[in-house]
């Protein structure tokens, strides 16, 4: 099953062609081009995993600032350990071990979560695309439903929040994120159960 | 997400059961990090790679380093090893002066002095060969082989005698006259044999008993062993040694035969044949004059 992580990273439409599959390297195969000299293999996987690593700092720590500052210092560290880099795993895992890791330095720092404020940015932080044919009360229910969908996933538990936005942004499958969060494949399991069911249930009267 | 094992079949049912509550979420979760900082960060890693263009660790750039690491490990190796070999080896030929092999050069051990009579001998030897022999460039003298250690100046006696012969040329003395005093002398110092050709048959007799050093060798080792009465006539001038030890007349033979003369005529006989024995043996072939009368049978003569 193709992730949405994977639908927004465009991974799918070439999922199921086997000459665009080796048409378009993997991850790993950029990192690796890159740890060789490739500076535009580094473009290009960074293009893939910016939005995914962003949204998963900016819904863990709550603050924008901070998930800027998060973020910069992640891919900085990717480019400066290039040398270092093995293919062990995959390359989401690498990559969201390391914004596990940040965010656990930051929470230590005694910077823990924020609480942000879902209307700050008004109706256009949960702009929903829609067709042009679309009607004005859909829109507005599109929109309400999503700031709905953004407080309960902020009200998640933290354990279970970084296991879901893993899953949904990265688009890790359990034993991945089980490396990349410490955790045993069972508790990362029921963390996501938890997570989904809570939200369904939350959203039950909005859908 | 696809289960892996039957137990996450029912995460599977629940994943499907929130399809649409996730492509909610999807559809609402669209930040995106700002364009500055994507450049920030892009940048970053051009200027890593322009600033380290190869990874270390792997490809051309690790394997040229390791290369080149190990081959100046080796000739650093390999030059210092051969500075203390030569570093030894002249210690060893200033402090002991060892004997090099024969057909070595001198630079490769054997000291300038040694190395100096093995070219001369080879030269010698190879002009005594090369009109009977063609000798090949690299066969060696059988004897060089056998005796690869032994003492070199072989010809060192031959060289002493042609310089003392170049000597008495000069200061008009014969080789007899050269050689008494040396005769003489030569039994009380080394211990070796006084002279091999003795003017008397006797005394040649008994040379040719006595044990003679084949080699250089040999006779050095020999020179340790303590001085022997090698021929009658040294024997008997042995008691005379004393006699003539700081006698006034030992360089003058007529005072000597007055001293025996009056030892004579004052009745010490004993004495008279002692001195005349020690007299007989510095000049053994001094001419006596008419109206002396020895005491003893001369010893020679």
């Amino acid at each position: 099953m193709t992730s949405y992580a994977q639908l927004r990273r465009g991974d799918m439409h070439i999922a199921y062609t086997p000459a665009a599959m080796e048409a378009r390297p993997s991850d790993e195969d950029l990192m690796l081009r890159f740890s060789g000299g490739d500076a535009a293999a580094f473009d290009a996987l960074y293009a893939r995993h910016r939005g995914g690593v962003f949204r998963y700092l900016l819904r863990q720590c709550r603050n924008q600032a901070a998930a800027e500052e998060l973020f910069q210092d992640i891919w900085v560290s990717l480019v400066q350990a290039r040398s270092r880099y093995r293919v062990e795993a995959k390359f989401t895992t690498y990559l969201y071990t390391l914004a596990h890791n940040r965010l656990m330095d930051h929470f230590r720092r005694g910077k823990g979560l924020e609480l942000v404020s879902l209307d700050r940015e008004g109706d256009d932080a949960f702009e929903i695309p829609s067709s042009p044919t679309a009607q004005p009360e859909r829109i507005a229910q599109s929109r309400q439903q999503a700031r709905r969908l953004m407080e309960l996933v902020a009200a998640l538990p933290a354990a279970q929040r970084e296991v879901f936005l893993m899953h949904e942004e990265g688009g890790l499958n359990l034993e991945q994120i089980a490396a990349a969060t410490g955790a045993n494949r069972e508790a990362v399991k029921s963390r996501l159960r938890y997570a989904l069911a809570k939200l369904r249930d939350g959203m039950k009267d909005h859908l | 997400m696809s289960a892996d094992t039957p137990k996450d079949r029912d995460l599977e049912a629940l994943l499907d059961a929130t399809s649409a509550l996730r492509q909610q979420y999807h559809f609402a979760s669209q930040e995106e990090p700002p364009t500055g900082l994507d450049e920030a960060i892009r940048a970053a890693a051009r200027r890593e790679v322009r600033a380290r263009p190869f990874r270390i660790g792997s490809g051309f750039g690790a394997s040229w380093r390791i290369s080149a690491s190990i081959a100046a490990v080796l000739v650093v190796s390999v030059t210092v090893a051969v500075m203390v070999s030569r570093h030894d080896g002249q210690s060893r030929v200033i402090g002991e002066q060892p004997s090099p092999p024969t057909g070595l050069p001198a630079e490769m051990g054997a000291s300038k002095d040694q190395a100096e009579p093995t070219a001369a001998r080879r030269a010698t030897k190879k002009q005594s060969e090369g009109d009977t022999a063609k000798a090949t460039p690299q066969a060696r003298p059988p004897a060089e082989v056998a005796a690869p250690a032994a003492p070199v100046p072989v010809e060192a006696p031959m060289d002493k005698s042609e310089r003392a012969a170049k000597i008495d040329s000069q200061i008009g003395r014969t080789a007899k006259e050269r050689d008494e005093p040396l005769r003489a002398q030569a039994p009380a110092t080394t211990g070796l044999p006084a002279a091999t050709e003795s003017p008397t048959p006797a005394a040649n007799a008994t040379a040719a008993q006595a044990p003679v050093p084949e080699t250089p060798a040999k006779a050095a080792a020999d020179a340790t062993v303590p001085a022997q009465p090698l021929t009658k006539k040294r024997a008997l001038s042995d008691s005379a040694e004393a006699e003539l030890k700081g006698s006034p007349w030992e360089k003058d033979p007529q005072a000597w035969l007055a001293h025996i003369e009056e030892l004579r005529s004052a009745g010490r006989i004993q004495d008279a044949e002692t001195s005349f024995r020690a007299f007989r043996s510095r000049y053994p072939d001094f001419q006596l004059p008419a109206g002396f009368v020895p005491p003893v049978p001369a010893v020679s003569n």
